[in-house]
């Protein structure tokens, strides 16, 4: 026992590998922070709607939930009607306002949660395949909690850090040699039960840790539930609950990494130097990971297979083969007999390696050992990401009806249709048409057809489509360019990647977008802020009904009753313009021209200044876009053309 | 000084455990590039009911079409082609096998087999010209356009891309699928770096963990020469290693793919590298990338060095040295397929692993004038390299001894 203690003081305290262990795991729990991403970041957005939901359907589907599905989504569905025709009707003077009121809040009540009720809907889709063995419940939680294996990286160079020197120190130093006139100079196992201990503790540790972390942040409940229920593990035969798969999962990992301590002293036994078996051992780790694919290396003993284990549980995976209309296996199933045999084969091997290991050593000797302090080590990164400073508040008035349309005193910018879609740029001195993308070299691009500009820049999107596999295309990147409009420099503003990252997946199709400085807005499904220095997204808390249009520094848009808002991107407060009730609307740089509700969607203009509003035109207008100084009104019976002399 | 050298050379080559590694890194990497043929060839497709595979079908052909590419050999090809695109057009072909008057036995793979191995990667050889010349004339309209707002820098950017893309065109049709698996390959470059990791440890650590270095320092050649000894012995040992798995890499492909054809097609006859900087052919970029990666090689080491001799144990110079390599490897995989300039620029990543500058004709500013990414990679690379290695003699401990003996 004293062995074991002093063992124990001399790898913990005397070689710092209690600051090893507090550093590792303190990376270990700050990668899980950073890197850590919901599968369904819907559910995340917009989560007490959704919790709504699940509070009703959560377990096993039945008749009753289906139907109360089905009634649910007929009467969301007549609601947004009804309450569009109360809008007309209200604001046509047919009917009173306290009748108004009454009739908004019922239905506003019905349509509270309807953001939560799609992603339920989609989650329903996945239920009724498989009724029996797929419940609802919050799935964002358990996924991260069974899938999520890339910080045990960290964890496993934590291991080859403790490990390694416990035996190979010795032999450096060639004290083994000593060792051997000494009484317990010949029993290596109190070593080998302290990196035995040390690998329990780590893994143990850090399955407590992203349980909690998991708990925590999306809220671990109903673990009784099958493990279908995750869509990740859909088509597993595997009839276990999400609890109890945790647990043999923690426990499959918790023998890889006994295995991988093994296999490590089995190594230093060998090998007796220090650098090498360091270098074995990452090899051992890693090389696996680059040759094999997942089905083979399900089928082999390895400390990985074990540690990385989320795809033991998986279901099996199948793809249509083009060529031969065959359903192909992408990824078979595990099977009970195999994950045993692994097992079976990994305990076996690890007590073969200990035995042998315990032969090999017949003497060993302790010695105070103190790593010579570091010297400081400063190495300078360069690496910076790409991003540009904020800009002083243009004068910009930026409107999404106006998305592929862009003008100024001297130029015009517009996504031009008889040339493919491309953004072309013309300037209005000279009336020469330029494509705003010069490159020449550009292949295999599509552009977003939306532009903003605010008067230094202007800004275009483009997708890069990666076709070098011939039989399919994939979305590689997405690039916002900036253009300077002096001197047509052009720059890449932000950049990301989208193939193999559900992060980015609101940037797949969007309408339109604006940028103020370092933040780009995108206006998709919901208004998102993406900060482009850190690359985080946040949803604006703002419900967005109508067109949006943007000043430099608050968005406006049509939210609730049609009501005109003003947000401020500053201090994040929205305004509401009681005056404007407006299907659609267009700001220019000191009025707000829009089609008024209250009086048959007529078109009116507001002063801000002067507190004014006058009517421009008069016909019920279902769109208009301002164009070349002149306003152009689409309604039920024809086209029409204004021109207003003092637009602004 | 060639002896000192020479000693160290036999210390790092001759030691079994090294050789040892080599040889199974060597394995690894055939293992690897096998792996890479039996999952990217159609060469390799069975067909339906027969014991012969697509290849066989494929060469039964390809004497027909290959080489210089004539408008006879593409009009017969697609006398061939056409009549089996029409029968798949409205996709109720039958998928049945053994159909007789078809070439595969069946009208689907006779579609598939001609569509991507004939006809789409001669269309785009075909058209090529066509491609680059577009590129030149809007590069011209460029010129104009910017001459009009005084950029003189897109001027010159416009100039050299024209430089770069007049008169591109692929004369020949080859059978491309080794070369471009090949021009994709980089696994080699990891393994080199783990040799270079373990090498530096090996030269350095060693002495240092069982206090040689001290005694070393006592003698005549210690101090600075053992060290420029070390260091040139390293170099000589991570240049040869690097060409050795780069004629290795070269082989390789050529043995397992069984094919010498497509190593003199011009890079740009690749559809991935479409608008690459280098106008060379295959062999040529063989060695001008093997050439790139020994630079890049070269002050990763430098790098490695620092770290080595600042540290001095052999447990956190291999964690330091990995973890370095990994977060150079992380950052250059991120933006491998991003426009990466000043990064592109600094990471010795994009010079070791170099296929991805090969891709696209990326150019950075340069006191106002274009650069071509990879030029840029090459000066700061040897940069950094310097700025390391003189760090690295500045930071070695001195004989001060014999130079007190001298009597300076």
């Amino acid at each position: 026992m004293t062995i074991l203690f002093y063992e124990l003081k001399k790898a913990l305290y005397y070689r710092k590998g209690l600051q090893a262990l507090i550093c590792f795991f303190a990376l270990f729990v700050t990668t899980l922070i950073l890197m850590d991403s919901p599968v369904n970041p819907q559910a995340e957005y917009y989560k007490q709607e959704y919790n709504h939901y699940l509070d009703i359907l959560e377990g096993v589907s039945n008749e009753e939930k289906i139907n109360f599905l089905e009634s649910e989504s007929l009467l969301i569905a007549q609601t947004k009607i009804s309450l569009e025709k109360l809008y007309d009707e209200y604001y046509n003077g047919a009917i009173l306002e306290s009748e108004f009121n009454e009739k908004l809040q019922q239905y506003q009540d019905v349509l509270e949660n309807q953001n939560g009720f799609e992603i339920i809907y989609k989650q329903f889709i996945y239920v009724n395949e498989n009724v029996d063995a797929r419940y609802f419940t919050y799935v964002n939680g358990w996924h991260s909690l069974l899938t999520n294996n890339y910080t045990d990286y960290i964890l496993i160079m934590l291991v080859i850090i403790l490990v390694i020197p416990i035996l190979c120190h010795e032999y450096t130093t060639k004290m083994n040699n000593i060792t051997i006139t000494t009484k317990y100079g010949s029993n290596i196992s109190m070593k080998i039960l302290v990196s035995t201990i040390l690998a329990v503790v780590i893994s143990s540790l850090s399955s407590i840790i992203k349980y909690l972390f998991c708990n925590i942040k999306y809220g671990l409940s109903s673990g009784q539930f099958p493990l279908e229920s995750v869509e990740y593990f859909a088509n597993t035969t595997k009839q276990i609950s999400l609890i109890d798969t945790f647990f043999t999962l923690s426990i499959i990992r918790l023998i890889g990494f006994i295995l991988l301590t093994t296999i490590i002293l089995f190594i230093c036994t060998l090998i007796k130097k220090t650098s090498v078996c360091v270098f074995l051992s990452v090899l051992i780790v890693f090389l696996p990971e680059l040759l094999f694919n997942k089905n083979i290396k399900n089928m082999l003993p390895l400390p990985t297979s074990l540690i990385f284990n989320s795809s033991i549980f998986k279901g099996e995976q199948t793809e249509i083969d083009v060529l031969t209309k065959e359903v192909v296996t992408i990824f078979s199933e595990v099977s009970l007999v195999q994950i045993i045999t692994i097992i079976a084969g990994s305990l076996l091997i690890s007590i073969l390696l200990l035995l042998v290991t315990l032969l090999l050593n017949k003497n060993k000797f302790d010695r105070k050992y103190k790593i010579k302090g570091m010297k400081a080590l400063l190495i300078v990164s360069f690496i910076c990401l790409t991003g540009c400073s904020s800009g002083d508040n243009m004068n910009v008035s930026y409107n999404t009806i106006n998305s592929d349309f862009v003008e100024n005193v001297n130029y015009d910018l517009r996504i031009n249709e008889e040339s493919g879609f491309k953004p072309v740029f013309t300037d209005k001195n000279s009336t020469q048409q330029y494509n705003l993308m010069s490159s020449p070299l550009a292949s295999d691009i599509r552009f977003n057809w939306s532009l903003y500009a605010d008067g230094k820049y202007a800004y275009y999107v483009y997708y890069t489509d990666d076709k070098s596999d011939i039989r399919l295309t994939e979305t590689q990147k997405i690039t916002f360019m900036r253009v300077d409009l002096d001197t047509f420099d052009e720059m890449v503003y932000f950049e990301k990647n989208l193939s193999g990252s559900e992060k980015w997946d609101i940037l797949h199709s969007f309408s339109s977008f604006f940028i103020q400085g370092n933040n780009l807005y995108i206006m998709g499904s919901a208004m998102y802020k993406i900060n482009t220095t850190v690359s985080s997204i946040e949803m604006l808390d703002i419900n967005v009904i109508g067109n949006v249009a943007f000043d430099g520094r608050n968005i406006f848009y049509i939210g609730e009753k049609s009501n005109l808002y003003c947000f401020d991107t500053v201090t994040n407060i929205s305004d509401v313009y009681n005056d404007i009730v407006a299907s659609t609307f267009c700001l220019t740089e000191s009025r707000i021209l829009y089609a008024n509700r209250k009086d048959g969607n007529t078109l009116y203009i507001y002063d801000e200044e002067k507190n004014m509003h006058e009517k421009i035109f008069d016909g019920n207008v279902s769109f208009f876009t301002i164009r070349n100084g002149g306003v152009q009104i689409t309604t039920k019976t024809g086209y029409y053309e204004i021109f207003i002399s003092d637009l602004g | 000084m060639i002896r000192l050298v020479l000693f160290e050379l036999k210390k790092i080559f001759l030691k079994p455990v090294f050789v040892f590694v080599v040889i199974m890194l060597l394995c690894i990497n055939f293992f690897s590039i096998y792996n890479t043929y039996k999952e990217s060839t159609y060469l390799d497709i069975a067909l339906l009911n027969s014991d012969k595979t697509f290849g066989d079908v494929y060469y039964d052909m390809y004497s027909d079409y290959s080489g210089e590419m004539t408008l006879e050999k593409i009009e017969n090809l697609l006398l061939v082609y056409k009549p089996i695109q029409s029968k798949v057009a409205d996709l109720t072909a039958s998928s049945a096998g053994n159909v007789p008057n078809t070439l595969t036995g069946n009208v689907w793979s006779d579609y598939y087999l001609l569509n991507w191995l004939y006809v789409t990667p001669m269309e785009y050889m075909w058209t090529y010209q066509s491609v680059a010349n577009d590129i030149v004339v809007s590069a011209y309209e460029n010129i104009e356009f910017y001459s009009s707002y005084d950029n003189d820098y897109k001027v010159l950017e416009n100039q050299k891309i024209i430089e770069i893309f007049r008169g591109r065109n692929i004369k020949n049709f080859e059978y491309t699928e080794m070369v471009n698996e090949y021009l994709h390959y980089d696994f080699s470059a990891l393994l080199i770096i783990i040799l270079l990791i373990l090498a530096i440890t090996n030269i350095f650590i060693y002495e240092q963990e069982s206090k040689t270095d001290t005694i070393i320092l006592a003698s005549v050649k210690g101090g600075t020469s053992t060290l420029f000894a070390k260091i040139i012995a390293l170099m000589i040992f991570i240049t040869s290693i690097t060409i050795l798995f780069s004629i290795f890499d070269l082989l390789s492909f050529i043995t397992i793919y069984g094919t010498t054809e497509g190593l003199l097609l011009p890079i740009y006859a690749i559809r991935d590298y479409k608008v690459s900087f280098f106008s060379g052919n295959i062999l040529e970029y063989a060695m001008l990338s093997l050439i790139l990666k020994i630079i890049g090689i070269l002050s990763l080491m430098s790098i490695f060095l620092f770290v080595a001799l600042s540290l001095r144990n052999s447990l956190s110079v291999f964690i330091t040295n990995f973890s370095v390599s990994v977060f150079m490897i992380g950052v250059g995989l991120y933006f491998e397929t991003l426009t990466g300039g000043i990064i592109k620029t600094i990471n010795p990543y994009f010079l070791i692993f170099n296929k991805s500058l090969f891709l696209n004709c990326e150019f950075i500013k340069m006191f106002g004038t274009p650069i071509l990414i990879v030029v840029a990679g090459v000066i700061s690379s040897m940069i950094i390299g310097a700025v390391f290695m003189g760090l690295t003699i500045y930071a070695y401990p001195k004989n001060y001894h014999l130079r007190n003996g001298k009597g300076d």
